[in-house]
């Protein structure tokens, strides 16, 4: 993920150990997600052994390591992003960011869940991602993935 | 908590671009009006609380019960 030329961050990953990130690979979120308010610091770290699932990693905080997941796979086409939320990605017009769900994780696969209420929508060009909290049917935040 | 008693019509100003308005009134249910920059989110409480409750449970979830999701997917 790194080159020795770039400035990096070292982080301890729960479950795939330490992991250098080059600064260039960090996602500002410009709005936290809640309840993780004091956190906007973030690196998506693939995960070879659970294509296509990745971990959106806290980089301030290792525990605050969730798993997400492209909303086109598991979900279908995501919500466009509106005018207000392209503009604090820095969209360029035509630009087409990455959007992802939330997977909530259970020992019993019946009860894994991802949260279509709140997709996270990230633009790697800026850097910038924020998860876009949006009003509908409380049950979508708890969506059963199988 | 900051509480503020309002008529039907009547409104508050939070910061320089929210404005709630109380628009009507029926038995124990409140309708308001909101005015707000776009980049403003508005949610029902419930709903902020749910997604919170959701990505706690994500960061709670992910460790340790990875390979739930080596289970088949659903078409």
């Amino acid at each position: 993920m790194t080159n020795t030329m770039t400035p990096t961050t070292t982080l301890r990953h729960p479950r795939l150990g330490l992991l250098q990130i080059a600064d260039e690979d960090l996602i500002h979120l410009v709005a936290p997600l809640p309840p993780f308010m004091d956190l906007h610091r973030y690196v998506l770290v693939p995960d070879p052994e659970e294509e296509p699932f990745l971990w959106l990693q806290a980089v301030d905080q290792p525990a605050v390591c969730l798993v997400v997941a492209p909303h086109e796979d598991l979900a279908g086409p995501a919500p466009v992003p509106g005018a207000a939320l392209r503009e604090q990605l820095g969209l360029q017009p035509d630009e087409v960011p990455e959007v992802y769900v939330v997977i909530s994780l259970a020992p019993d696969p019946q009860q894994v869940t991802m949260n279509l209420l709140a997709p996270l929508y990230v633009c790697r060009r800026t850097r910038r991602a924020r998860q876009a909290l949006r009003e509908g049917d409380v049950s979508l935040a708890r969506v059963p993935l199988f | 908590m900051l509480v503020l008693s309002r008529q039907v019509e009547q409104d508050i100003v939070i910061g320089d671009g929210v404005r709630i308005k109380v628009v009507a009134v029926s038995g124990n249910q409140v309708r308001l009006g909101i005015e707000a920059p776009a980049e403003v989110t508005i949610l029902r409480g419930e709903l902020y609380d749910e997604i919170a409750r959701q990505n706690q449970a994500a960061a709670e979830g992910a460790l340790g019960v990875v390979e739930a999701l080596a289970a088949p997917r659903r078409p």
